[in-house]
C-alpha cells in the first residue's frame, strides 16, 4: 500500500512543481496556517444571538420553549404527555442535565439508543445563532445514537452557550477536553428527505421532531 | 462493472433519444426542474455576502490544490493520531480490493452505505457483492435506485428521475417479502416504510461505508453533510467505519470548513444549512460509550493527480453540490443516465473524459449549448463552460471528432479569415434564399435543415447582409 501512497504523492508533486522535491519549509508554513487559522468572511445579521437562534430553529421545523434549570424534568414530562407515551427516556449528560433529579416514576437509560427508542434527552455542547444549529459531541455519556435513532429528540441548551457563528464553536471545542471528539454532530432541525418528488418529508431516518429546551435563569 | 460499461457502449445519441421519449423520466424531471433553481436563488438573495464567500471558497480550494501533497500528509498524520488508518488507492480497482479486504478481515457479512459518489466511481457495490457482502444503500434516493438496479442520475438527488408511482411499485415488489404487504402510495407512507425497513439494516450492519464532503487536515476528520441522518447511523452503529474520498477533498482547518459549508447547502438544495453536518475523527475513544472500533479512510486518486497543474485543475475544486446540473438545460431535458457515467451534467461532461480517457466520452463536451449558467452558479467558480470548450478544442486537435466536422471547421476557419471573400461567398445563399421564397420571407424547406423546418418555417435573412447595409448607410451620410 505504501507503494501506492508514494506513487500518488510523487505524481501530485510532478504535476504541481515539475517534480521539485517538497521542502520542509513549505510543510512548516502550512502547519502554521493550521495553527493560526482564523475566521474568514461571515454573514452579517443584527438580531441578538437568542432571537436569531430561535428564529432559525423554527424555520427548519424545530420547536422550543424557555425554561428554568429547575423545570427541566417538568418540561420533559409535559412533552412526553403530549405524545401520550410512558416516561421512559434515553438520557445524555451535560452541566444542566446532570443537575436534574429524576422522579421515581421516570425511567432513564444511560445507554445507546436502539431501533425502538422513542425519546432521547440530550444537552448540547453549544448552539449556533447564525443557522439555528445544535452542536453535539460524543463522550462517555454522550452517545451519538441518541441524536439519530429516537422518534423525538429533546435537547437542552444553556442560553449562555448560544454563540453567534459556527466559527465561535471551534475555539470552544479546541480548548475543551478530548478534542477532536470522535463525533461532532451539527444538528439543524429534524431529519428530512426530498428524495421522493423533491418534496420535503420529515422523519427520514433520524428524529421526526426536535424540541429544544432553552435554559434561561 | 460489466453493467456500467455495457451502458457506456450504447451510443450517447441513442441514450438521449431514449431519455427524451421516456414518459416517466420527462414527468419526473418536469417536476424537479424549477425547485432547485428557485430555492438556490432564494438562499443566495438572502445572503448579501454570498459572492464574497464564494471567492473565499474558491481561494481555499486553490490553496489546497497547490499544496495537495503536503495537506494530504498532514491529514494522514492526524488520522493516525486519532487511531484511524489511511489507505491510498491509485485507481478504482485498487480501492475496491482495499475495502473488500477490510470487510473480509473484520468478518463482515453486511455493509450499509451512506451516499458516496466516489464509491460509485469505484463500482464498489458489485466488487463487495463479488466477495459475498450484502450491500445496502441507506440514503433514500440511493436506496430507490439500488432497488431499481440503476445508478444515481443526479449527484445529490439520486432518484430525481423516478416518479412516485415507480417508487411505489419498487417498494411493493421489494418490501412485500419482508411483511410490508400493503401497497403504499403516499409520500409520507413511502418514507415511513423505507425508514422502518432500513432501521433493521442500520442496527445489524457489520461495516458502514460513507463518503466525505470534506476531509479536515487540522483534525484528521471526515465531514458528511446530509438531511436524512442515514450517513450518521452508518458512521456510528457498525463496528467498522470506512470512509471513501477523492484526494482533492482535503481542506485545511475547521474555519475553512465553515466557509465551504456556507456555499455548499445553499448551492445544492437552497438550504442555509443541512439538517446534519457531522465531523467524524477516528474510531471510538476509551471514554466513548459507543462508536466503531475501527476507522479506515480510502483515498482515491484515479486520475486526479494528473489533473493538477494543467488546464483542468480548477475542476478539482468541485464540491459536488449539483448546482451546475440543476441549471443546465441539457441535463434538464435528458436527465443523468443519458450521460453514460455516474457524473452527469456540466461537471460530469468535464470530468468524465479526464477520469475515463478523452476518447471515452467524445459526445459529452458537445452536449452543451455554452449558455454559461453552470459557470455562473458554481460556488467555487469553476469555469465549466470554458472547460467544455477546451475539451472541444482538444478533441479537434487529437482528431477525436469526425473527419467531416474537422474538414468543415478547417474550411470555415479559412473562409472567415478572408473577409472580402467571405462576404462574396455568403451573398450566394442570401440571394438564393430570397429568390426561392419569392418575397414571402419564409422557407418551408432548406437543405440539411429538416431539424428546423419539420416543425416550423425558416425565416429568410435580409437580402443585403448587415455589412452591406452598413456600408450603404455610411455612404448616404457622407
Amino acid at each position: 500500500m505504501s507503494e501506492a501512497r508514494l506513487e500518488i504523492l510523487n505524481n501530485i508533486r510532478k504535476s504541481l512543481t515539475a517534480g521539485e522535491p517538497k521542502t520542509s519549509q513549505r510543510t512548516s508554513e502550512l502547519r502554521a496556517r493550521l495553527k493560526y487559522t482564523a475566521p474568514q468572511i461571515q454573514p452579517g445579521f443584527t438580531d441578538d444571538n437568542l432571537t436569531r437562534f430561535c428564529e432559525k430553529h423554527v424555520a427548519v421545523h424545530g420547536t422550543y420553549e424557555f425554561i428554568k434549570l429547575v423545570d427541566i424534568e417538568a418540561a420533559v414530562l409535559k412533552y412526553l404527555q403530549g405524545l401520550d407515551i410512558d416516561p421512559q427516556i434515553h438520557l445524555g449528560a451535560g452541566p444542566c442535565l446532570d443537575q436534574v433529579k429524576w422522579s421515581e416514576g421516570v425511567f432513564t437509560y444511560k445507554k445507546s439508543a436502539d431501533k425502538n427508542t422513542r425519546v432521547a434527552v440530550s444537552e448540547a455542547f453549544a448552539a449556533v445563532a447564525e443557522t439555528g444549529t445544535l452542536v453535539m459531541c460524543s463522550g462517555s455519556d454522550l452517545l451519538p445514537s441518541h441524536n439519530f435513532l429516537p422518534d423525538d429528540h429533546i435537547v437542552i441548551v444553556d442560553c449562555d452557550r448560544i454563540v453567534r457563528y459556527q466559527e465561535d464553536v471551534w475555539p470552544l471545542l479546541r480548548t475543551g477536553d478530548h478534542f477532536p471528539q470522535r463525533a461532532i454532530n451539527l444538528i439543524t432541525g429534524p431529519s428530512k428527505t426530498g428524495d421522493i418528488e423533491q418534496t420535503i418529508q420529515y422523519g427520514a431516518h433520524g428524529p421526526r421532531r426536535l424540541h429544544v429546551l432553552i435554559v434561561k435563569d | 462493472m460489466s453493467e456500467i460499461s455495457s451502458i457506456q457502449r450504447v451510443e450517447f445519441q441513442d441514450r438521449v433519444r431514449t431519455a427524451l421519449n421516456d414518459v416517466n423520466l420527462q414527468r419526473a424531471m418536469a417536476k424537479a426542474k424549477s425547485g432547485f433553481v428557485d430555492k438556490r436563488l432564494e438562499a443566495k438573495s438572502a445572503l448579501p455576502e454570498f459572492d464574497q464567500i464564494r471567492d473565499a471558497a474558491r481561494d481555499i480550494k486553490d490553496h489546497v490544490l497547490s499544496n495537495l501533497d503536503t495537506y494530504l500528509e498532514l491529514y494522514e498524520e492526524k488520522v493516525i493520531e486519532n487511531g484511524g488508518h489511511v489507505h491510498w488507492a491509485r485507481d478504482a480497482e485498487e480501492a475496491c480490493s482495499i475495502i473488500a479486504e477490510i470487510c473480509k478481515a473484520s468478518g463482515a457479512r453486511t455493509v450499509t452505505k451512506g451516499k458516496s459518489m466516489v464509491s460509485e466511481e469505484m463500482y464498489l457495490n458489485p466488487a463487495l457483492e463479488a466477495v459475498g457482502m450484502e450491500v445496502v444503500e441507506t440514503d433514500l434516493g440511493e436506496y430507490i435506485v439500488q432497488l431499481a438496479g440503476e445508478t444515481p442520475s443526479h449527484i445529490i438527488a439520486p432518484a430525481v428521475h423516478k416518479t412516485r408511482e415507480q417508487i411505489t411499485d419498487l417498494f411493493h415488489e421489494h418490501h412485500s417479502p419482508l411483511g410490508y404487504t400493503d401497497r403504499v402510495t403516499q409520500r409520507e407512507a413511502l418514507v415511513n416504510e423505507a425508514r422502518s425497513v432500513l432501521r433493521e439494516r442500520f442496527v445489524s450492519a457489520d461495516v458502514g461505508i460513507t463518503g466525505a464532503n470534506f476531509l479536515v487536515a487540522e483534525t484528521g476528520a471526515n465531514v458528511i453533510v446530509t438531511n436524512e441522518g442515514n450517513g450518521d447511523l452508518t458512521s456510528s452503529l457498525p463496528k467498522v467505519h470506512i470512509v471513501t474520498a477523492g484526494i482533492e477533498k482535503v481542506i485545511p482547518s475547521l474555519e475553512d470548513l465553515s466557509v465551504l459549508l456556507r456555499v455548499l447547502a445553499r448551492s445544492a438544495t437552497g438550504q442555509e444549512f443541512s439538517a446534519y453536518t457531522s465531523i467524524y475523527s477516528g474510531p471510538r475513544r476509551p471514554e466513548d460509550g459507543e462508536g466503531p472500533e475501527a476507522y479506515h479512510v480510502v483515498l482515491l486518486d484515479n486520475g486526479r493527480s494528473s489533473m493538477l497543474g494543467g488546464d483542468y485543475q480548477s475542476m478539482l475544486r468541485c464540491i459536488r453540490c449539483g448546482a451546475c446540473l440543476n441549471h443546465c438545460p441539457v441535463y434538464g431535458a435528458i436527465g443523468g443516465h443519458a450521460y453514460g457515467w455516474i457524473y452527469p451534467g456540466p461537471m460530469g461532461s468535464v470530468l468524465t473524459p479526464l477520469l475515463n480517457g478523452f476518447d471515452s466520452a467524445v459526445d459529452l463536451p458537445n452536449a452543451c449549448t455554452l449558455n454559461g449558467r453552470c459557470k455562473e452558479v458554481c460556488p467555487v467558480h469553476i469555469p465549466l463552460s470554458d472547460l467544455l470548450l477546451k475539451h472541444r478544442t482538444e478533441q479537434h486537435e487529437r482528431k477525436l471528432t469526425s473527419a467531416t466536422s474537422r474538414w468543415i471547421l478547417t474550411a470555415w476557419t479559412w473562409l472567415v479569415r478572408r473577409p472580402r471573400f467571405y462576404q462574396a461567398v455568403m451573398a450566394i445563399p442570401l440571394w438564393t434564399m430570397n429568390r426561392i421564397s419569392r418575397g414571402s420571407g419564409r422557407l418551408r424547406w432548406i437543405p440539411f435543415g429538416r431539424g428546423w423546418t419539420d416543425t416550423r418555417d425558416f425565416p429568410v435573412p435580409s437580402r443585403k447582409s448587415f455589412l452591406r447595409q452598413w456600408y450603404s448607410q455610411e455612404k448616404g451620410h457622407e
